[in-house]
């Protein structure tokens, strides 16, 4: 019987894990989370589900707890290898998955928005606040700032009306001209989307009630230590100061690359969503041909495509475990196919209603939160030295050092070698990771060598 | 900073300890979000600089919410669930491993 690791129990996972013990495979899943869901499904077996959406990730959790496979939530990879291996720790306590295949299902992290101040108390992103409402149903206290842009950002104001909350006002990031720009991607778009757009549409015409400031270019967050108030100004040179204590920020979201990146597997620039993803066949098998990728971890496309593609996966490790003829898997793969190429359709629109801001970037800016390293310090190395890269800049000012491993300053690092270097961004580089890929004390990783003992 | 939101769901409490403090919480909420409801100025200072920082991602990517959650210092509050007598500390001096060790 062919082993299977998974890792992450949100929508790709789950339908994976589903597929893959219909198919006879010994699954294992294992999740940072209490209980199943993801981050989209956060709380999803205990909460009320709110609409169609939600109630299909209710229906799959289900499906997961009863398809018979092994479920270890709370734990957290730390190394993932190919040959293959998961290296996890549960309460203190390290241990190795050994499997045929690792299906990576990790997700998606939201775009690093740095501006002055962002690191303060009092600025948080958007899904921190949408993750406080799923799984402590709590929203903020006062009338609330947003910044940015995204359908992330339009879904969880509507959640935070619907739960009694209020918006002080938007500062919208989106540039210009983007709706005109967007005109011929929208037919391209409505087969997968519509429903989606409906219920954006309907986002938008409750939100007209919202102050909205649009086409801005520069935030910052004053205060000392806490936030005070955010100053603005707008592509047409408007600048104003709004008292808050709460800003809620988002710039999209980029596929969570540090586990593929650590294991080795080649990874590509999306011009589109101005990421770096894993680079996969269309059954997500990466590089490393025992290591799968599913999920917005893969490529985004967002929760509903996440469910197809983490069956597409299933598929493929079915195929490469000789479980399932070549036929068969064309026959069952197509459809599925069909339709992630129209969820790419429909995501080629909101990238280009939504596409990812750079604010500006004064030097004093932080582009390291761990290690405190300001924009400044990191212009002034990649100055005049055209050949540093990421880990040379990480090596000098120990940016990317600290212990979030630059999932924070990853992207800003790469802005600023364009900036300062020019030349393509797949030729800019990014920073190398190393396990763990979360931290383990000397006690957890002295327990791994226990047990083998 | 937050608040909670009435009703939807009745929820099993526990008492946890924040700073010496006892409190009533939900059993299994994040303790990022105790934290967040009982405080706006933040949860630890950073060792370089000592700046104040509170929680950011509540998805356990950003390290800011680093707190001592049952002796055990810079575990991140928002990959932590809240459960019975749980005693947690924000951490707004600098960590000292020394006294983890004397424990």
């Amino acid at each position: 019987m062919s082993k299977v690791v998974i890792v992450g129990a949100g929508p790709a996972g789950m339908s994976a894990a589903v597929e893959l013990r219909r198919l006879r495979c010994e699954v294992t899943v294992i999740d940072d989370q209490p209980s199943p869901g993801g981050r989209i499904f956060a709380g999803i077996e205990t909460r009320q589900p709110h609409g169609r959406e939600d109630r299909s990730g209710a229906t799959l959790a289900r499906h997961f707890r009863e398809s018979g496979g092994t479920y270890l939530s709370a734990t957290e990879a730390w190394q993932i290898e190919s040959g293959a291996k998961v290296f996890v720790t549960h309460a203190g306590q390290a241990r190795v998955l050994e499997a045929d295949f690792v299906l990576l299902a990790v997700g998606a992290q939201e775009r690093p928005m740095p501006f002055p101040g962002w690191e303060r108390p009092g600025v948080m992103t958007i899904g921190a606040a949408q993750i406080l409402l799923k799984t402590a149903a709590q929203v903020p206290r006062e009338p609330v700032w947003l910044a940015g842009s995204g359908p992330l950002l339009l879904l969880y104001a509507r959640q935070l009306l619907d739960a009694g909350g209020s918006i002080a006002g938007l500062l919208d990031t989106t540039p210009k001209g983007r709706v005109w720009q967007a005109r011929g991607k929208v037919y391209g778009a409505l087969r997968y989307g519509w429903r989606d757009m409906a219920r954006g549409l309907n986002w938008l015409v409750q939100m007209r009630g919202v102050r909205v400031i649009r086409h801005i270019v520069g935030l910052e967050a004053v205060g000392d230590p806490t936030l005070s108030s955010i100053r603005y100004r707008t592509a047409n040179g408007v600048a104003d100061e709004v008292g808050a204590n709460l800003l809620l920020i988002h710039n999209g979201v980029v596929p969570a690359i540090h586990a593929t990146l650590s294991a080795g597997c080649s990874h590509r620039w999306n011009a589109d969503q101005q990421c770096l993803e894993p680079a996969c066949d269309e059954f997500g098998r990466t590089s490393q041909p025992d290591l799968f990728v599913a999920g917005d971890g893969a490529a985004i496309n967002g929760a509903r495509a996440a469910f197809l593609s983490g069956r597409l996966a299933a598929l493929g490790i079915a195929h490469a475990a000789g479980l399932l003829p070549g036929e068969e898997v064309a026959r069952s793969a197509a459809r599925l196919t069909r339709v992630l190429n129209d969820a790419r359709g429909f995501r080629r629109l909101i990238d280009t209603l939504y596409p990812p801001v750079d604010l500006d970037l004064p030097d004093d800016t932080m582009v390291c939160r761990c290690e405190e390293v300001t924009a400044s310090q990191v212009r002034e190395v990649l100055s005049g030295r055209p050949h540093l890269g990421a880990d040379g800049v990480k090596m000098i000012t120990r940016a990317g050092m600290g212990p979030c491993q630059g999932r924070q300053c990853g992207y800003t690092i790469h802005r600023l070698i364009r900036e300062l270097h020019g030349g393509p961004p797949e030729d800019a580089g990014f920073l190398r990771v190393r396990p763990p890929l979360k931290p383990l004390t000397l006690g957890e990783l002295a327990s791994l060598e226990a047990q083998s003992a | 900073m937050y608040r909670k939101i009435g009703g939807e769901r009745e929820q099993a409490k526990v008492n946890v300890r924040v700073d010496g403090e006892v409190h009533s919480v939900d059993r299994g909420e994040p303790v990022a979000a105790i934290l967040l409801r009982l405080s706006d100025n933040g949860v630890r200072r950073t060792p370089i600089s000592g700046a104040v920082r509170a929680p950011f991602c509540m998805m356990g990517a950003c390290f800011d919410c680093l707190v001592e959650i049952d002796g055990r210092p810079s575990t991140r509050s928002c990959m932590t669930f809240a459960q019975e007598g749980m005693e947690i500390r924000r951490q707004m001096t600098r960590p000292n491993p020394s006294r983890e060790h004397a424990a």
